[in-house]
């Protein structure tokens, strides 16, 4: 069990997303007063398969890291594969609302894919589906496919 | 879930100031008057010209100048523009932690920029000046972290040397006395908004006697150094909220806020381990505190903040339009990661212990959270205090 299971937090996380079912738990803001589209800001506040606690306790077959610090977004992927496709999927990112919307979005879309299928999702796909970023932000928050691309290779390179 | 609180807690005073009362009572009561333009020689242009003269006097007696000092502007960027206008293809040295309307419009103005360094609470070293140039521009207290600058030493070593001195007072203004006389400055960047006025007015104090070019051309108005037609309903506004401090000693209420904002200080820096307090703990203004939590990103921060109804600053990059992060905290800790992380709390007159309490409700499980979800592990890099 991770620490934050037991704060007030502990609801709003939704680890098997429906978005279209998904209700915003809080809103002291109406949306029109949000920076970020309807579903960006749902993906942020509840964002979907994000790995709780120590990433040593997952069991996983790839791992693949993009970003740094320093840039203010760095991103990982935590893949487990079976007959070549990714049947779950974990992330972990440090950023800020639209890095982590846009790794949560991915982490949806890439859920069930082939590796193939999987590598095609790109920055254009996790941004027409988060409905669309502000064009400043999208070279440095969605990079997740980068570390997914990463994990791949990493998981291709096994002997 | 976490309880939403009946009003939402405003901590971005910093930012602007909601506008007193008072404040909109007469600029309401300027809008309703069938004014004239203030330059007309007619009864309604004279009445406009009451109002702006009546204004003129107030704001110059909050920081001991003479009527005649004072300059409206549109706001503190124009100030600071125009006093790097009067030193173009001069040499001039600023602080590395300036508002960029001083940093940026010096870069395109002066011969030549030196950036004079700050120590790790932000202060500049008087003896950092060469005396070869021509202004030192020091800012009076930091907007982001709240330092106050040895203005008088500064100014003292820069008449030495024969070096005009400006110092940016917008954060300061009404939050501590200030003075020009003994400051020793020859000009003064102010605004309303952050004072509890309108935005879009400000004003720059030139010193009589000093240098001075006029940023906008074409027009009489403020005695020939800033053309444009007065902009009445605002400064009306400004002159409000510059009575209101001198009536009601803003600098005494707001000394009163220190306590508050110090108790936060200690409550977080008890409750949430891994943290950085970016202000220094003396010659700081007295309602800014500004953090940085290990591991977890000022945005994100903010946002999960707002959605409790507590609004907060950040030095993030993500936040900021150019991507860049905090210049004042890089140049205070060298480090972009405590400057991604930094959150300015800028507490109000109206701010309540009730207030204080429901931030550490709401912040120490956001943090929690988000250093959960973050690639970040905490302890590997030491940036405990």
């Amino acid at each position: 069990m991770s620490q934050s299971e037991n704060t007030p937090h502990t609801s709003i996380i939704a680890q098997n997303c429906e978005k279209v079912n998904t209700k915003i738990t809080s809103g002291a803001s109406p949306s029109t007063s949000w920076v970020y589209s309807d579903l960006v800001k749902e993906h942020f506040l509840n964002p979907c398969n994000f790995l709780m606690g120590d990433e040593a306790q997952f069991a996983c077959d790839a791992i693949g890291v993009v970003g740094n610090p320093v840039c203010g977004d760095q991103m990982k992927m935590f893949l487990v594969i079976k007959d070549g496709k990714i049947s779950d999927v974990r992330w972990k990112t440090y950023g800020c609302a639209s890095a982590i919307a846009a790794t949560s979005a991915l982490s949806e879309l890439i859920k069930g894919k082939t590796l193939d299928e999987a590598l095609t999702v790109g920055p254009e796909t996790i941004t027409a589906y988060l409905g669309g970023l502000p064009e400043h932000k999208v070279h440095c928050s969605v990079l997740g496919h980068e570390a997914l691309a990463a994990a791949i290779a990493n998981y291709r390179k096994k002997p | 879930m976490l309880e939403q609180s009946d009003h939402p807690i405003y901590l971005d005073h910093a930012a602007t100031m909601p506008l007193l009362p008072i404040v909109k009572q007469q600029m309401q009561e300027a809008l309703l008057a069938d004014y004239g333009n203030a330059s007309s020689l007619h009864q309604r242009g004279h009445m406009a010209h009451q109002i702006v003269e009546a204004a003129r006097s107030q704001i110059a007696r909050l920081i001991n100048a003479d009527p005649a000092e004072i300059i409206f502007t549109s706001g503190g960027s124009e100030s600071n523009n125009t006093v790097m206008e009067t030193f173009r293809d001069r040499k001039v040295a600023v602080s590395a932690i300036e508002h960029p309307s001083v940093l940026e419009s010096a870069k395109a103005r002066a011969s030549q920029v030196t950036i004079l360094p700050v120590d790790a609470e932000g202060r500049v070293s008087p003896a950092d000046i060469s005396p070869d140039v021509d202004l030192v521009s020091v800012m009076l207290a930091n907007n982001e972290i709240g330092t106050l600058e040895p203005l008088a030493a500064i100014a003292k070593h820069c008449k030495k040397h024969n070096i005009f001195v400006h110092t940016d007072a917008t954060q300061a203004f009404g939050k501590i006395k200030i003075d020009v006389r003994t400051l020793g400055v020859d000009y003064m960047t102010l605004s309303a908004h952050k004072i509890g006025g309108p935005i879009g007015v400000g004003v720059l104090y030139v010193k009589q006697g000093s240098p001075y070019h006029p940023l906008i051309l074409g027009g009489h108005q403020e005695n020939r150094r800033r053309a444009g037609t007065t902009n009445i309903i605002g400064i009306a506004g400004f002159g409000a909220a510059a009575a209101w401090c001198w009536d009601h000693w803003s600098c005494r209420k707001w000394a009163g806020v220190a306590k508050l904002r110090n108790e936060l200080k200690q409550r977080i820096l008890q409750e949430i381990p891994y943290c950085t307090c970016n202000t220094p703990a003396e010659h700081s203004l007295p309602h800014i505190l500004n953090l940085s939590f290990a591991a977890a990103e000022g945005e994100s921060i903010q946002l999960y903040l707002s959605e409790q109804g507590i609004y907060v600053g950040t030095g993030s990059a993500c936040a900021a339009g150019d991507l860049r992060p905090s210049h004042v905290i890089m140049a205070t800790k060298h480090d972009a990661e405590i400057a991604h992380n930094s959150i300015r709390f800028a507490l109000g007159l109206d701010t309540t212990e009730a207030d204080i309490e429901r931030v550490m409700q709401v912040l120490p499980p956001i943090i929690a959270r988000l250093r959960d979800m973050s690639t970040i592990k905490l302890g590997e890099k030491d940036v405990s205090i």
